[in-house]
């Protein structure tokens, strides 16, 4: 009897000693698209302990002793529910495609960049980057000033439309980042164009 | 060679991030309390819009919280009573340059990884108490328990 009371004090403290050491905790969640990444964790000995699977989990000891579980989502959703909500939305990216040695938008574009100036408005974005390409037809200086007319143009027109000035910011790559690679000189409907990027 | 050619000045917010450290991420949004000590030890408190740099360390009271876009698209968020550092970031993807090195003291954070994973595997790292944990990507929590 004496002998069954010690083995209990001695499961119990093994127990306690166990849940007291864990540390750390890092959880795999699935994307939207319900992919799943991977992350690794070295132990003490230099053993790698790799998750990949949604909800799998890794417990990581003060003494670096590494132990698997799994979450399931309802876990997750409420122990984590704090930052799983403060997490930002992926900056979005509207392109805009202009014509040969053009930096004028249309009368269609001009009412899409209506719409995005809303979407800055209500979404509270934080910083907008408009990006300005050209194809590689022409001169590379030339090019590199007519991309940044470009971006030029789609940011005033920001402005016109309510967007703060402040939020804006100016890049320009001339024909150094094609969307579709292709040989020195060539005109292309695809590369001439300005991305804003939403923050 | 440098494949762009610099942002311009015209618009932009202050010429301190021109020629300070530059800024590796932006607050999306803040909840309560939360403050950052700078690499040169002040400590100002956050808000929507601010800027991060290299060596920030972002602390932030009970119930408060922070969303942070960084340059390769990375979002974290922070949660109540956590400490987290951005040691080392590194973004330059056009000669594919990139480090993420960071520290979660203790509390709570959650992270969609952005470009830096997928540019180099091995470029991501999240320091918690003894752990040093490899980040391949893509969506995860990791906390950090005191």
């Amino acid at each position: 009897m004496r002998r069954l009371a010690l083995l209990g004090l001695c499961f119990g403290a093994v127990l306690f000693s166990g849940c007291a050491t864990k540390e750390v905790q890092i959880t795999l969640m699935p994307e939207e698209d319900g992919k799943v990444g991977t992350i690794s964790v070295a132990d003490r000995k230099g053993d790698t302990h790799t998750i990949n699977k949604a909800y799998e989990a890794l417990d990581i000891s003060q003494k670096g002793e590494i132990t698997s579980k799994h979450e399931t989502e309802e876990s997750v959703q409420v122990k984590y529910a704090e930052v799983l909500h403060a997490l930002p939305q992926k900056p979005q990216s509207h392109l805009f495609f202009f014509g040969f040695d053009s930096a004028v938008l249309e009368a269609k574009q001009l009412d899409e960049l209506k719409m995005v100036a809303r979407l800055i408005r209500e979404n509270k974005v934080v910083e907008v980057i408009s990006i300005g390409h050209s194809d590689s037809a022409g001169d590379k200086e030339y090019n590199k000033t007519l991309s940044l007319q470009r971006a030029k143009t789609v940011a005033d027109k920001l402005v016109v439309y309510g967007v703060p000035k402040s939020l804006i910011e100016l890049k320009y790559y001339g024909d150094a980042n094609p969307l579709e690679p292709t040989t020195n000189n060539k005109p292309n409907a695809k590369n001439r164009r300005v991305e804003i990027i939403l923050k | 060679m440098k494949k762009y050619f610099a942002s311009v000045g015209w618009f932009l917010i202050t010429p301190l991030v021109l020629f300070a450290s530059p800024t590796v991420a932006l607050v999306k949004s803040v909840q309560g309390d939360v403050m950052v000590t700078h690499a040169d030890k002040t400590t100002v408190s956050l808000k929507q819009g601010d800027r991060i740099f290299e060596k920030d360390s972002i602390k932030t009271a009970s119930n408060s919280t922070i969303g942070i876009v960084f340059e390769d698209n990375t979002l974290i968020s922070i949660g109540s009573n956590a400490e987290f550092l951005v040691d080392e970031y590194l973004f330059e993807p056009e000669n594919k340059n990139v480090k993420f090195k960071s520290n979660l003291f203790k509390g709570i954070m959650a992270c969609k990884t952005g470009l830096i994973p997928k540019i180099n595997p091995d470029a991501m790292e999240i320091k918690a108490k003894t752990a040093t944990i490899g980040i391949r990507g893509t969506y995860f929590v990791a906390e950090a328990k005191e």
